[in-house]
This record gives structure tokens, sequence and C-alpha cells, in this order.
């Protein structure tokens, strides 16, 4: 079985890339206040986003735009489609957000403990697509390319899996990171290898 | 064709720091659950746990090491460290690969210090992959409550891929302000001891626990002993629904049961471990589930009413009893239950008796719409 990236994307630095190519760059906002702006500039027309903690927000965004003009993009069903997504700081932003609730003033909100799970961020993605297949959320302290691609392909060979949304999704303390790619079954130019994988995140 | 199987495993929780001990406490039917009264952990309010003894814990962890490391992380190399005692696995491997189940880790250090890397769960990956000597980097699963099983199905692919000989799964989380207040705000708790499935159930319990099993890969068509349990099918599907509530339909659950049960027959289950959190909206939700697949007559029970629910380490733990429960025939009482709460009646397991059964199916779901299924094979 030959695995394909049949379409990557990335959030770093202020700056939105689909395929390596710059789609949208504002260096004056924060890394926050970025992902505001890319939301407006791509109209995506989503409200519950607002509710998103900050890596709910990067993780749903970056899903969002690498889905758009494929044939995954909106609420068709999806059962054989996986979500396998990796980073280092799990939910300890909004983890410190909540602790701040807690502390000598103690009102704890319910709405915020809800983001102090790394894996919320695959239900927000699966609820605006309607992914129903695997999703699991796994923490290194870098991206383990040899890994996730280890893992990935062993779920097409075991599974009834014909697409997955596969990368790293990091925010913490403004610092914002995604790296989404798009891997299909024999679909795509670009086989879905360690070194590529590598090579697509580190560029 | 290859066989996943489990080698030997352990569970640490209130009731025991061995699965013997969990098992027998299990089967005379007593419960670690106790209230601790308000201001306990710093809680304004008082709450129902099940809670590891901090002095036997440090006094059993002194007695195999004088390692500097965290309440959780003790837990964890305890729990790994009683599993492979009685096994011939040698951690030092390159061909033994480790992963870590946890929702929060160590997360009460940032009530010291927001800017702590003891928080991160690599940190504690590191520390106990480190005590053992492995050379891989371990891998860290944390998908809320699912996390256990999601962890045990990564083990098995991870085998079956061929690249590793032996998989040891710990997952552990333990009890803090941070938890009990979070859960607390979603008026998730239970005061009382949980009653899952009941008519009068109100809420969940937290429990502290680690887990741990090892699994080996059977590849060269060997006979392996009898009794040994195999994990013969899995699946994880999401509900796609609703980050903090469960599907009304089940839809995740019924999927990730479907891809297990398919080419089975509900009768060859010998029981059905549920989640059984005993909120109001998790049991319904299995029931609905269970329902849809035809199998509202297979014995169904929760564990949760003898440990509580203890998140990363909850899918391997009750893995582990279910396990038990396959080997010694035996089927557990679910503690708690005694209205149907549920709008589809299950066969809710009443009384501890002994049954000869081949196959179980442990269930679980979580927040985020996540749900996984596994089932259990005795080779007999």
């Amino acid at each position: 079985m030959n695995l394909c990236i049949s379409k990557y994307c990335s959030i770093k630095n202020n700056c939105f890339s689909v395929n390596g190519e710059v789609v949208f760059a504002n260096s004056e906002l924060s890394a926050t206040e970025f992902l505001t702006a890319l939301y407006r500039h791509e109209q995506i027309g989503y409200p519950k986003f607002f509710k998103m903690d900050y890596l709910a927000k990067t993780g749903f965004l970056a899903a969002d735009l690498l889905l758009k003009g494929t044939a995954f993009y909106g609420d068709s069903l999806k059962q054989t489609m996986g979500i396998f997504l990796s980073n280092n700081s799990s939910s300890l932003d909004t983890d410190i957000a909540f602790q701040k609730t807690i502390g000598k003033e103690y009102f704890p909100s319910p709405s915020v403990f809800v983001y102090t799970l790394p894996n919320i961020v695959m239900g927000e993605i699966a609820i605006k697509h309607k992914i129903f297949g695997e999703n699991t959320f796994f923490v290194s302290q870098e991206f383990n390319d040899r890994f996730v691609r280890d893992y990935v392909n062993q779920v097409f060979v075991e599974k009834d899996m014909e697409s997955a949304i596969v990368g790293w999704v990091e925010l913490f303390d403004q610092h914002c990171e995604a790296f989404l790619m798009l891997v299909e079954k024999e679909k795509g130019t670009i086989n879905f290898t360690q070194e590529i994988i590598h090579k697509l995140y580190k560029s | 064709m290859s066989t996943v199987y489990i080698q030997s495993n352990n569970i640490i929780s209130s009731l025991g720091f061995t699965t013997e001990e969990n098992m027998c406490a299990v089967v005379s039917g007593k419960s670690g659950l106790h209230y601790y009264k308000e201001n306990t952990l710093d809680v304004p309010e008082g709450f129902y746990a099940s809670r590891i003894d901090a002095e036997k814990l440090n006094a059993q962890f002194a007695l195999i090491s004088n390692l500097e490391c965290s309440r959780f992380e003790k837990l964890a190399i305890l729990s790994v460290h009683n599993a492979i005692k009685n096994s011939l696995v040698n951690t030092t491997d390159s061909r033994t690969l480790f992963i870590l189940s946890t929702t929060k880790g160590n997360i009460a250090f940032l009530e010291q210090d927001t800017n702590n890397e003891q928080a991160y769960l690599w940190h504690s990956a590191q520390v106990i992959a480190n005590y053992f000597k492995n050379p891989n980097t371990p891998i860290i699963v944390s998908n809320a409550c699912i996390s256990g099983i999601s962890a045990t199905i990564v083990a098995k692919r991870m085998l079956t891929s061929g690249n590793y000989d032996t998989v040891i799964v710990v997952g552990a989380d333990i009890i803090s302000k941070f938890i009990i207040s979070g859960f607390q705000s979603f008026k998730a708790l239970s005061q009382k001891a949980c009653k899952p499935f009941d008519a009068n159930r109100v809420g969940l319990n937290l429990g502290e626990g680690a887990a741990t099993i090892i699994l080996k890969i059977n590849d060269k068509g060997n006979c392996l002993p009898k009794g040994t349990i195999t994990i013969e099918n899995e699946a994880i599907s999401n509900d796609a629904n609703h980050i903090s509530g469960p599907s009304r339909t089940g839809e995740g659950l019924f999927l990730a049961l479907q891809s297990v049960m398919k080419g089975r027959k509900a009768e060859e289950i010998g029981f059905v471990n549920a989640h059984g959190t005993a909120t109001p909206y998790n049991d319904e939700m299995e029931s609905i589930a269970l329902w849809r697949m035809g199998m509202t007559e297979i014995p169904v029970q929760s564990l949760k009413g003898y440990f509580g629910h203890t998140l990363g380490a909850a899918g391997l733990l009750e893995l582990i009893i279910s396990a038990e429960s396959l080997r010694q025939n035996t089927i557990i009482k679910s503690l708690g239950y005694e209205t149907c709460g549920v709008s589809h009646p299950l066969h809710i397991i009443t009384e501890t008796k002994t049954k000869e059964i081949t196959r179980c199916i442990k269930m679980v779901s979580g927040f985020g719409g996540c749900n996984a299924v596994c089932m259990l094979k005795k080779i007999s």
C-alpha cells in the first residue's frame, strides 16, 4: 500500500502556508491575534471558533484550511477518515489559565476546564467536518516523524481507512505552530515517508 | 496471522498494589471509595474518591529505589516494576517500547509554579523510561478518558508493525485540586458512592491508580499457553457531535462496537466491561449504543463503584480486571446498581459468579467525543 501526502499546510511565525506557498501573513500581530486574523481572512464563518481555546483554534484553523477545496470539506459523513495529532505541551496553555481560577479566588469554570485535554482539538475538527474515524493524540518533546509514519501506516494497513489528517499542533504562551498533512491512499505525488515528512515539517 | 497477548500486568489502586490484591478485593465486593471532607487537597467542597495511601506508596517505592521523583512518576514506576518482576522482559532492549497513558500527569506542580518543566508529560515519560534504562523515546497517549485503551491499541499496532517485540503500557493519574475542581465545576461528581446505570445515579467519583500491561507478539505460529489473554480486535471512533457531551445516538461507540464485533454474534461475548461513569449522560449513551448493536442481553458491569474513575489509568486498569475475569471465569458484579436507569435496559451484573467465558469487551468514552472498544479472547 502506498500512502501519499495529497496536501499539507502550516501555521508558523504568523504565516499561513499551503503546500509550501505563503497564503496569509501578518508579523505585527501576536500569535493568538494572528489566529483570529487568519479566521477572518479566510471567511470561515463558524461562530463556535470564538469559544475555543488557542490550541483548539490553531488545530481547527489548520484542519479547516487543509480540507478546503478538497472532496473532504464540509459535513458529508466521513467514517474512513482519521485524525492523528501530536504536540509538545499537551494542553498546558489552558491548564495554566484554569489553574489561575482555582487559587486564592476560587471560581473554576467548566468552559475552561473542558479544554484542559489536548484531544479536544480533534473533537472540534471532527464536529465541523463530521469525521467519525479513529482519532489519537500523542505528546512528544519534538515532532516524532518516524513514529508518526510507522503508526499512521499501520492504521491504514489494519483498518478500513481511506484518508487521515496527520501532524503537529502546538500552542503555548504565544508560541504557535501547526503542521498538518492530508494523507491518502495512492493519491498524490508526495510519498508519506519519514524523510519527506521531516523535510516538509522543517520547511 | 500474528497474535498480541498480555504477558504480565499490574494494578496499583486504593485496593492494593498488585493485580491479585485488587482482583481479590473486587471479587469480595470491596470498594476503595471514601468520603473526603471539605478542604482536603485544599478543595473547598468535600468529595467522594478512591485515593492511594501516600505513606504506603512511599514505603513501597523506597523498597525499590531512592530516585527523587513525583508521586505520579513513583506510581507509574512502581506499577511497571511490579509488572515486570515475574516476566523475562528486558527493558534495556531497543526492541522494547514504553507507552505512557495519562491525562494530567504532574499537573499539581502548577499549584506552586506555572513555569515548571515537570508539568510536561514528556518529562514524566522520560523519567519512567530512564528508570528502566530503555533506549527508545517513550510514546505518550493523551486522549482524555479513553487514553488507556488508546495506548493499548497503539501498543498492539507497534508490535504488529514488526518494529518491537515487547511494549510496556503504563497508565496513571493522581487526584489533585486541579482535577477535582474541574469535575466539580462540571457538576459531574456524586457526593456519595457512584451508582453506574442506576435510576438514582447523579455523577461520578474520581480515583487514583496506575496500571501496566506488558504486551508481546506471537508471530511465529507458536502455541500460546492455555488461559493466555489476547487482544483480538479493537477500534476507536469519534462522535463528531459535542466536545463535552456524549452523542444522543451513541454514534462513535456504536461505530467502534460495530467494527470490533464484525463477524461475531452477541452471545459469543461473556460480558461487557462498560465505561459506566455513573453520570446521567454517559450511561444512557452506552445503553443506546449496546441496544443498537443488539447486545442488551449480554452481562454488563462498570468497575467505577470499586475504583472510581481513574482517568488515564482507567482503560488499562479495567482491561486488566476484565482479563483476570476471563482467566478466572468470573463475572464481577457492578457495584451500586439497584434499579434500571437507562432507556434501553441492560443486563447489569448484580452478583459476582463463576461462568465459563472466552471473550469479553471493554469499552470507554471521553471528552472530545472519543470512544474506544477492545475485545479480549482467552486461549482455550
